[in-house]
């Protein structure tokens, strides 16, 4: 965290998805209604906070005495509810015992009540009659009355917020973030969700701009704070000075013109200036992300990872729980493939006590496939429910972190037992299925020769390639920002892939984070590669640097970008040729 | 039991001077609490009975009884 002399404060966090807002605060607690605080009262205060929900409950009464009054009294539904709702305001479950919480826990009225109301709705929550369980809108209904002549302000609740705000909260869920008007809200920030949490897919899909993980920005912000949002920087500044805030209305005005010209832009072809036809596919983890993924432009599914569900779980789903996910999935990018790759985490992160020996580096370790053919039955259930979800639609099996010739020959042992298993089960599935190892591994890009001749495709997985190539954990910010993709050693064991694939004739997919930035495209349209896959929204970025490319100039300059030394030589040269088209260099968005 | 009927019943024994009790499916609640009633999960044909405590509630029971028996005043199950 940093705070000026002017008392602009700037917070750090995780870019949820790209681009700026300026706008006001809006602070949201976990349910999405209004922040409600929680602080002890005195005993000599206990009688005054009692009388303070007495007369809370009175105002809202009230209120809602007049508006049964004007009601017209030929709805007759409606006066029910109001007359129920009526009764409920003094009823001991709400009332008495909110009363109750107050003088014995010693907590204020909004916490009491926010805590006895939470017991009723669970209680009717757990009930199995549907008359019942829906009373539980009713108790919402009159606590959030309650609340709101607590606050003294005027009814808060996020679905009915009327100015276009930034949301603050803790986490956002799914189900919460299903209830956002998205026309009211131009951004959010969250203290908590990291990189692959939950939260950041759900603020993928929502295409507003939002920082993650910011960790303090519930203490920081007050409502009604003036906040900026970079979400292409994972930056929050809160109360933001005049030259700050200048400087940022500029910024969003050129990122507002520039993203609705790439967003009229999304549904034409991704094909250079020459006609060359390139194909943008998505990378997903989720069944619920192929709408956002459609909606960027992505034709297929050119990665899905399946940890999900093994961490959701905490233990090994089954066959039958795996073929459902991969059947959803299929059917609903049918006829467009989907390419499943295999579970690629170290096995202790699904089942604590699998692991007997400590790890001093998990990503050296016993992971991904290395770990699948280590413990065979989880393997071969995961490609026996593959292999029958291709019966439905279209798959290639990707298998990530392979090392050597002599782990794809054990692969497809597995790959035959599987088949042998669902034979005798006389199951349905189909075993013609492409089958594609990942180049992510040093070794793998060296020998990537021979390791072509016993696969049908390779995809280049390049966040683990340049860690490993390179030595670098970017997740340790000492060292991160000699995180390069375009470092020469990793442009030429990405060419050397290339070259292999083509003189096999195999097919050959980029799949990691290089893909999606604009800067890297030029190299990779001169490599060759035209099977691209991302996170979907970067697919109208890259398009868009893609229609403005000729591939013929692209190879030509291949010749002289491979002899280059440095990555800062590189990242010129690159910048120097494409100054026109690549959106806002050097002003530190990497969107 | 619904909501409109055990609100109903909740106002009437809130005229009582001391505590009203609704027995059905083997539990007890108060009589003045409609969500307390409503978490009985009454349903048409079951077996309730109500309590007092003082005598003096008699009228009360009776008035609660009354309900009972005419259909809540009103066709409602």
């Amino acid at each position: 965290m940093n705070v000026s002399v002017s008392g602009q404060i700037s917070i750090r966090g995780i870019s949820g998805s790209p681009g700026i807002c300026i706008g006001k605060a809006y602070l949201v607690d976990k349910e999405g209604v209004n922040l409600i605080k929680r602080y002890p009262i005195s005993d000599a205060q206990i009688s005054k906070e009692i009388d303070r929900f007495k007369q809370a409950v009175s105002k809202a009464k009230n209120d809602y005495a007049r508006i049964i009054e004007s009601i017209d009294k030929t709805i007759e539904d409606n006066l029910d509810i109001l007359e129920t709702h009526m009764a409920l305001f003094e009823d001991k479950m709400l009332y008495g015992r909110t009363i109750e919480a107050i003088s014995t826990d010693k907590i204020n009225a909004e916490w009491a009540l926010r805590k006895v109301s939470r017991r009723a709705k669970d209680m009717f929550q757990q009930i199995d009659d549907p008359y019942l369980k829906a009373r539980v809108n009713d108790i919402d209904q009159v606590t959030d009355k309650i609340m709101s002549s607590l606050f003294g302000a005027e009814d808060k609740k996020i679905s009915d917020i009327n100015k276009r705000v930034i949301l603050v909260a803790q986490d956002l869920s799914p189900a919460e973030a299903s209830q956002i008007q998205l026309e009211r809200i131009k951004g959010f920030v969250t203290d908590r969700g990291g990189k692959d949490s939950h939260t950041s897919i759900v603020a993928k899909s929502l295409k507003i701009p939002s920082v993650l993980g910011l960790g303090k920005a519930m203490v920081s912000v007050k409502n009604d704070d003036i906040l900026i949002v970079d979400g292409s920087d994972g930056l929050l500044i809160i109360n933001p000075d005049e030259d700050t805030l200048f400087q940022y209305e500029e910024r969003l005005t050129k990122f507002e013109a520039y993203r609705a010209g790439l967003e009229r832009e999304s549904h034409l072809p991704a094909v250079t200036k020459d006609g060359v036809v390139l194909n943008l596919m998505a990378n997903i983890e989720l069944v619920e992300e192929v709408v956002a993924a459609k909606d960027y432009g992505a034709k297929d599914i050119g990665l899905f990872r399946t940890e999900f569900l093994y961490l959701d779980l905490r233990r090994f789903p089954t066959e039958d729980e795996l073929f459902c996910k991969y059947k959803e999935l299929v059917e609903l990018m049918s006829p467009h493939s989907v390419t499943i790759r295999t579970l690629d985490i170290n096995g202790d992160k699904v089942n604590p006590y699998l692991s007997i020996v400590e790890e001093a580096n998990p990503s050296l370790g016993l992971r991904a496939v290395r770990f699948c053919l280590e413990n065979e039955p989880v393997f071969v259930t995961q490609l026996k429910a593959i292999l029958r979800a291709a019966a439905i639609g279209n798959i290639k099996l990707l298998i990530p972190m392979i090392s050597c010739v002599e782990e794809i020959i054990q692969v497809k042992q597995a790959l035959g037992k599987a088949i042998h298993e669902l034979e005798q089960e006389k199951k349905f599935f189909n075993k013609d299925i492409p089958l594609g190892v990942m180049i992510e591994v040093p070794s793998a890009a060296i020998m990537a020769d021979h390791l072509a001749e016993h696969v049908d495709f390779f995809s280049i997985g390049t966040n683990d390639l340049i860690q490993y190539a390179l030595a670098i954990d970017r997740r340790n910010p000492q060292v991160a920002h000699l995180y390069q993709a375009l470092n020469p050693a990793v442009l030429r064991m990405i060419k050397m892939t290339c070259d292999a694939a083509k003189k096999q004739g195999i097919d050959i997919v980029m799949c990691g984070e290089m893909a999606g930035d604009p800067i890297n495209i030029p190299i990779l349209i001169g490599l060759g590669l035209t099977h691209l896959s991302m996170n979907s929204a970067s697919i109208p970025l890259v398009k868009n640097m893609i229609r403005n490319i000729d591939s013929r100039t692209a190879e030509s300059s291949m010749e002289k970008i491979m002899g280059l030394k440095t990555v800062k030589e590189i990242t010129d040269y690159i910048i120097n040729e494409y100054k026109d088209i690549l959106p806002f260099q050097g002003t530190n968005e990497s969107l | 039991m619904h909501a409109r009927p055990a609100s109903r019943i909740a106002q009437m024994a809130g005229l009582a001077r001391s505590c009203i009790w609704i027995h059905a499916n083997s539990t007890r609640v108060d009589a003045t609490s409609t969500l307390d009633i409503l978490m009985l999960c009454a349903v048409k044909g079951t077996q309730i009975a109500v309590e007092i405590e003082n005598q003096k509630d008699m009228d009360v029971l009776n008035q609660i009884i009354d309900f009972f028996e005419t259909g809540f005043g009103e066709s409602q199950k």
